[in-house]
C-alpha cells in the first residue's frame, strides 16, 4: 500500500508537470492501436488480480499502470511515463517472485507485458523521431518562456499532492478498516465499524467531484473519525481555490499583457523596419551626394585649372596688346612720316606743276614762235616756199609740239602725282587718326586684359577654396553614410530583435493561454452558495483528461467497497464455520 | 612750185590760209568788248601795236565757238583777226585739191570755201580771207534786232 501511494503521489505529480509544460505529442495510429491492445491486457491482469485474495494492491499498481499506458498513448517521447510503467511492471514481477501472484495465467501474462513493453517502447521511440525532436524542442521552449506558469507549479502541485495524500489516506484506511473487518468480520460486526465506514463512504463521496476538477465541493466536517481529514481537504480545496482563481487571474492578466506587449513589440518591429529602409535610402541619397560633391570638387580644380590658363592667356594677351601698341605707335610714327613725305610730294609737284607750266609755256611760245618765223619767212619769200627756214621753223614747231606735248603728260602725270599724294596724305591721316583710335582701343584692352587677369586670379583663388571645401565636405558625408550604415545595421537588429521578441511574446502567450486551458477543468464557485452544493451538476466525465489517478484510485476503491459489502452480505447469509478464513 | 599754208582748226573742222594772208599768230591777246555786237565779234585787240577786231571763226562759220590762238590777217589783205582753236603748222608741201565736196556744216558759207589741201594730217579747206574780210556780213558786226540776227550772209 506504501509503494502504491508513493506511485500514486509520483504519478500525479508528473501528470501535472506533463501537462503543464509539455504539449501533448500524437503518437502513430498503428503504435496508438499496439498501446490499446497492450491496455487490454493489463485491464485482463486487472480483473484477475482484483478477483484475487491477496493481489488487491497489485490490482491498484494495474490500474496506474493503465493510467501510464493512457499517459503514454498522449505523450509516447515522455520517458518518465515509460520508466513509471516498467517500474510499476517490476514491481509486479516482484509480486510473482515472492508468490504473492501465483496463478500461471497471471505469471505469464505480466512476462508478456514485459516484453510487449520492450518492443513497444523502441517502436515509439523509432517512430517517432520527429516527433520526438519536436517536443523536446517544445519543451525547451516552453521551459524557458513559462516563468510564471513554473512559479505557480509547485503551489499547485503541492495542494495536489495534498489532495491525493488525503485521497490516498482515506483509501489506506478503508482498506486496513476493510482488512479489519474482515479479519474481525466473524467477531465484530458492531455499528461502530459500519458508522466508520459510512463516514469514509460519505467523505469519499463528497471528494469524488475534485476527482473531475470541481473546486467547489465541501467535505463535511464531524465527530466522525474522518472529521480532522474532512477539515484538512476542506482546507486544502479552499487553496487550491484560491490558486486556481490566481492562476486564472494572472493568465488572464499575462495574456492580456502579452497581447499588448506583441502588438507593440510588432509595431515596433514593422516600424523599425521601415526606419532601416529610410536609413537605407538616406545612406544611399548620402553616397549619391558624396560622388556628386567628389564631382563638383573635381569640376572645380578643373575649373582652377582652366583660371589659371586664363590667368595666363590674359597676361600674354596683355603682353600682345601692349607689343601691339608699341607697333601701332611704331606705325604711327611711320606714317607720320609718311605724311609729311607726302606733304613734300605734293608740294614737290606743285612745283613740278608750276615748272611745267612755264616749260609749256616756253614751249608754246617757242611753237608761236616758229610758226611765225615760218610765216615771216613765207612772206619774206613771198608766199613761196620756204626753204631751210620753212623747215628749221617745222622743226622748232615740231620741237616745241614734242615738248609741249611731253610738258602736258608730265603736267597731267604731276597731277596725278598730286591727286594720288593728296588721297595719300588723306588717307595717311585717316590711317594716322585711325592708329590713334587704335592705340587707344589697345591701351583700354591691355587695361581689360589686367582687370581680367585679376579677376580670373581672383576666381581661381575662389575655385580652389571651393574645390577644397567641397573635398572637405564630401569626406564628411562619406563618414556620415558610413555612420548611416552603423545605424541602418543596428536598426536592422533592432528590428529582428523585435520580431523575434514579438515571437516569443507569441509563445508566451500561447503558454499563458495553455495555462488557462490547464486549469480550465477545475470548476471555481461563482458565489458562496455554490460550496458544498450539489457538485455532480456540469461535472467531467470519466473520460475526461482533468481525471486524476487519485480520482480513478477512489472510484475504484469504492467499487471495491461494494464489492467487499456485497461479499459482507453474502457472508452474512453463510454460517460461521470457523474463526479466521 | 606751192604755195605755204598755215593750216588750222576751228569748230571742229580743219581749214588752211595762205601763209602770205597772216601777219602773225598771237598766242594771247587782250580783248576789249565791243556792245551790242555779233556774238562771233570777240572785240578789239592791239596786236603789234595795231588796233584789230578779232572774230570768233568758228562761231561765224556757225560752227562750235573757238577758243585757240588767234590769226592776224596781214595788212596787204585787210584789216582783221580770226580766232582758231588750234594752229597746226606751216605746209607747203600740200596738193591743192578744187573740186571736193564741201561738208555740210560749211554749205552755208560755200562762197569762202572754193577748194582744199590735202596734207598728210588729212583734208583742209582753204578759207578764202579777202572775201572773208569784203564780206558785209562779217564787217556788219552789230545786232540788228529787226532785221539781221547775224545768221545769214
Amino acid at each position: 500500500m506504501g509503494v502504491m501511494l508513493k506511485l500514486l503521489f509520483s504519478n500525479a505529480v508528473i501528470n501535472q508537470q506533463s501537462e503543464f509544460i509539455k504539449e501533448p505529442a500524437v503518437a502513430p495510429e498503428s503504435i496508438q492501436q499496439s498501446i490499446s491492445e497492450h491496455a487490454s491486457s493489463v485491464m485482463t491482469l486487472q480483473r484477475w488480480l482484483l478477483s484475487g485474495r491477496n493481489t488487491q494492491e497489485e490490482a491498484g499498481v494495474s490500474l496506474t499502470m493503465l493510467q501510464h499506458l493512457q499517459r503514454i498513448g498522449s505523450s509516447p517521447l515522455n520517458e518518465i511515463n515509460w520508466e513509471n510503467y516498467s517500474d510499476e511492471l517490476s514491481f509486479l514481477e516482484n509480486a510473482v517472485e515472492s508468490q504473492i501472484i501465483t496463478t500461471p495465467e497471471a505469471t505469464t501474462l505480466i512476462a508478456s507485458l514485459r516484453a510487449d513493453y520492450a518492443q513497444l517502447r523502441a517502436r515509439a521511440v523509432s517512430g517517432n523521431e520527429v516527433i520526438a525532436r519536436t517536443a523536446e524542442s517544445a519543451s525547451v521552449d516552453s521551459q524557458s518562456s513559462l516563468v510564471q506558469g513554473q512559479s505557480l507549479t509547485p503551489w499547485l502541485l503541492t495542494l495536489l499532492a495534498l489532495l491525493a495524500s488525503a485521497l490516498a489516506a482515506v483509501a489506506w484506511l478503508f482498506y486496513q478498516m476493510s482488512q479489519e473487518s474482515a479479519a474481525e468480520q466473524p467477531l465484530l460486526r458492531t455499528v461502530d465499524s459500519r458508522a466508520n465506514q459510512n463516514a469514509i463512504l460519505q467523505l469519499l463521496d463528497e471528494m469524488e467531484p475534485l476527482a473531475d476538477g470541481d473546486l467547489r465541493v465541501q467535505a463535511t466536517v464531524s465527530e466522525a473519525m474522518t472529521g480532522a481529514l474532512a477539515d484538512a481537504f476542506n482546507y486544502a480545496v479552499t487553496e487550491l481555490r484560491w490558486l486556481v482563481g490566481a492562476i486564472n487571474g494572472s493568465a488572464a492578466q499575462v495574456n492580456e499583457s502579452v497581447g499588448k506587449t506583441r502588438e507593440s513589440a510588432k509595431s515596433l518591429a514593422q516600424a523599425s523596419g521601415v526606419q532601416a529602409r529610410e536609413i537605407h535610402r538616406s545612406s544611399n541619397y548620402l553616397n549619391v551626394m558624396s560622388d556628386t560633391m567628389a564631382q563638383l570638387s573635381a569640376h572645380a580644380a578643373e575649373s582652377s585649372r582652366i583660371a589659371v590658363d586664363s590667368v595666363e592667356q590674359a597676361q600674354q594677351g596683355t603682353q600682345a596688346i601692349n607689343a601691339s601698341v608699341k607697333g601701332l605707335v611704331n606705325i604711327r610714327e611711320q606714317a607720320q612720316m609718311t605724311s609729311r613725305l607726302m606733304e613734300r610730294l605734293v608740294d614737290s609737284s606743285d612745283a613740278i606743276k608750276k615748272h611745267v607750266n612755264d616749260i609749256q609755256r616756253v614751249a608754246k611760245n617757242t611753237d608761236l614762235l616758229a610758226l611765225n618765223t615760218t610765216i615771216r619767212a613765207a612772206a619774206a619769200t613771198g608766199g613761196g616756199e620756204t626753204g631751210e627756214l620753212s623747215r628749221l621753223s617745222a622743226e622748232v614747231t615740231q620741237l616745241a609740239s614734242t615738248l609741249r606735248l611731253a610738258t602736258r603728260d608730265i603736267a597731267h602725270l604731276a597731277g596725278i602725282i598730286q591727286q594720288d599724294a593728296a588721297l595719300t596724305l588723306s588717307s595717311v591721316k585717316k590711317t594716322n587718326n585711325e592708329l590713334d583710335a587704335g592705340h587707344q582701343k589697345a591701351i583700354q584692352a591691355s587695361r581689360s586684359l589686367k582687370a581680367i587677369e585679376a579677376v580670373s586670379h581672383d576666381l581661381q583663388n575662389q575655385i580652389n577654396d571651393i574645390a577644397a571645401k567641397t573635398l572637405r565636405q564630401a569626406g564628411v558625408v562619406r563618414q556620415l553614410s558610413s555612420n548611416m550604415g552603423v545605424i541602418n545595421g543596428i536598426t536592422r537588429d533592432s528590428a529582428v530583435g523585435l520580431q523575434d521578441a514579438a515571437s516569443d511574446l507569441e509563445d508566451l502567450q500561447i503558454m499563458a493561454n495553455g495555462l488557462l486551458n490547464s486549469v480550465a477543468g477545475f470548476a471555481l464557485p461563482e458565489t458562496e452558495s455554490d460550496i458544498a452544493g450539489s457538485p455532480t451538476e456540469g461535472s467531467p466525465t470519466e473520460g475526461s483528461p482533468h481525471l486524476t489517478s487519485s480520482a480513478r484510485v477512489a472510484k475504484k476503491i469504492r467499487a471495491a467497497v461494494e464489492v467487499d459489502h456485497r461479499s459482507q452480505a453474502f457472508a452474512a447469509t453463510k454460517p460461521p464455520t470457523s474463526g479466521i478464513e | 612750185m606751192s604755195q605755204a599754208h598755215v593750216m588750222f582748226r576751228a569748230g571742229g573742222q580743219s581749214f588752211a590760209v595762205a601763209s602770205s594772208l597772216v601777219h602773225a599768230i598771237h598766242d594771247e591777246l587782250v580783248l576789249q568788248s565791243v556792245g551790242d555786237t555779233k556774238n562771233w565779234f570777240l572785240g578789239l585787240a592791239v596786236a603789234d601795236g595795231v588796233l584789230i577786231p578779232v572774230t570768233d571763226l568758228g562761231s561765224y562759220l556757225k560752227l562750235s565757238p573757238s577758243s585757240g590762238r588767234t590769226l592776224s590777217i596781214s595788212p596787204d589783205a585787210g584789216v582783221g583777226a580770226l580766232r582758231v582753236d588750234e594752229v597746226i603748222g606751216v605746209d607747203d608741201t600740200a596738193t591743192m585739191v578744187s573740186d571736193a565736196v564741201l561738208p555740210l556744216e560749211l554749205q552755208s558759207s560755200s562762197e569762202l570755201f572754193s577748194c582744199s589741201l590735202d596734207t598728210k594730217t588729212g583734208k583742209h579747206w582753204v578759207l578764202d580771207v579777202p572775201r572773208l574780210l569784203q564780206s558785209k556780213r562779217f564787217v556788219d558786226i552789230g545786232i540788228d534786232n529787226s532785221t539781221d540776227n547775224g545768221v545769214s550772209a
